[in-house]
């Protein structure tokens, strides 16, 4: 396991007990919430663009309504064990599996969606920290000896952390690198975007959305203003770019995510786009509310 | 080149292989680097759920396009209602298929063709392809 070396920064924080289960609650609340319903999974009897394992295994089955409510009950059952903190070796695998599978066979059918990989991510995270001792054990190798006072769940929630500033930086660089480095000058262009939301939106149902008139006045401000679009927007870009800083101890972590979920805010406010996984688990694992009001709690202030 | 050169040199060369291996070792322990392998495979692996390289809104051209469906009348249908698929996700779906017939004409062609370059034919064999998926689930 990495275990960085010298100063207060970039160290891997221990986790208490309570502190992990909180987070294992809101989690599986998270996964739970995100798992396609049985009705949107009845329509995925074809994979036409597989993504993933789809392009190795005929994912159709979760389209069946029989073994979609066996699979559900099971991973139901599996969420309640990981809230319990007992098996989680066992429990890890079957979440990240029925999750990972039946998103990939809606991610499969020709449109691309970004709202779950982020819970798919950090559940394949944990499996991988919970099985690391444990096919050592299967495989007859010496047991992992833990740094003193450590745990796995330390681990495990830094993993996690891992992803998620992973996700954010990849946002970041991808936009630079098929922009040429170019996109915070052509950023006004997002206007252009913003009238095809309020187009598409319109040609869903026939009807306008409720800020239909504000992100049409919204596009036309940022047309007339480009700079002050230029500004708000490379803001925003920077969040991404620098969202490895979570990673430097747990306040930046505090600090980075109450940037991510302000630029979730923004961009759920203009472009009507709603991560809302994503934001709940940037508040889970970054905000980390529970963990902060103990501190208050205890100390009087927020400690170090 | 004489035997003090030599030795002078092999002494360097040993000192800087001890240095660049903890370098290595170092940036390798660093709170960082898992993070940084997930990005570099990331971008490589493209969209491979659940992996992504969450390429949204990462061009801002001048200009874009959207799609919508028409009866037979020219009266237009909602997306939603009809086929239970936002019109943004109808755009994507067709899109990925032009992208399938450009490559598909591309290879035939010997040289790249567009979406846009395709034959008015073509476009409306993807948006027929695109029909004949989405009807079932009306």
């Amino acid at each position: 396991m990495i275990e960085p070396e010298g100063s207060k920064y970039w160290q891997i924080p221990k986790r208490g007990r309570w502190e992990w289960f909180f987070m294992r609650l809101f989690f599986a609340v998270v996964v739970w919430w995100s798992l396609p319903t049985a009705r949107s999974m009845l329509d995925m009897v074809s994979q036409p663009y597989p993504t993933g394992i789809a392009n190795l295994v005929d994912l159709t089955f979760f389209s069946n309504p029989e073994i979609y409510q066996v699979v559900y009950w099971v991973f139901c059952a599996a969420l309640l064990v990981y809230v319990s903190g007992f098996l989680l070796p066992i429990v890890l695998p079957v979440m990240a599996s029925v999750h990972i599978g039946m998103i990939t066979i809606y991610n499969s059918q020709g449109a691309t969606h970004h709202s779950y990989q982020l819970v798919s991510l950090i559940l394949l995270a944990q499996w991988v920290v919970y099985w690391v001792p444990w096919v050592r054990k299967v495989f007859g190798r010496q047991a992992l000896s833990l740094p003193e006072g450590r745990h796995w769940r330390d681990y495990a929630v830094w993993y996690s952390l891992q992803v998620i500033a992973a996700a954010y930086v990849i946002a970041g660089v991808i936009k630079l690198m098929r922009s040429k480095g170019m996109w915070i000058v052509d950023s006004p262009n997002l206007a252009v975007q913003l009238l095809k939301t309020n187009a598409q939106n319109y040609y869903g149902r026939l009807e306008t959305d409720a800020v239909f008139e504000q992100r049409a006045a919204l596009a036309q401000f940022m047309i007339d203003n480009p700079n002050i679009t230029r500004l708000f927007l490379g803001a925003g870009l920077l969040i991404e770019i620098f969202a490895f800083v979570l990673l430097i101890n747990r306040r930046w972590a505090l600090v980075a995510g109450i940037f991510i979920l302000a630029l979730h805010w923004g961009i759920d406010m203009t472009m009507g786009l709603n991560f809302k996984y994503q934001m709940t688990v940037v508040a889970i694992f970054l905000v980390n509310a529970p963990y902060w009001a103990g501190q208050l709690g205890k100390r009087g202030g927020i400690g170090s | 080149m004489n035997n003090g050169e030599s030795r002078q040199e092999s002494e360097e060369s040993s000192a800087k292989g001890p240095a660049i291996g903890r370098a290595v070792k170092k940036g390798v322990r660093h709170a960082l680097f898992p993070m940084l392998v997930l990005v570099v495979f990331s971008l490589i692996v493209d969209e491979t759920y659940p992996f992504s390289d969450f390429p949204m809104y990462s061009r801002l051209p001048p200009n874009t396009e959207y799609y919508f469906f028409e009866a037979g009348n020219g009266d237009p249908l909602p997306a939603k209602a009809c086929f239970g698929v936002s019109a943004s996700a109808m755009k994507k779906m067709y899109e990925k298929r032009l992208r399938k017939m450009s490559k598909k004409r591309s290879l035939e062609a010997g040289y790249g063709i567009g979406g846009s370059d395709l034959s008015a034919e073509d476009k409306a064999a993807v948006g027929d392809e695109l029909l004949d998926y989405l009807l079932p689930m009306g």
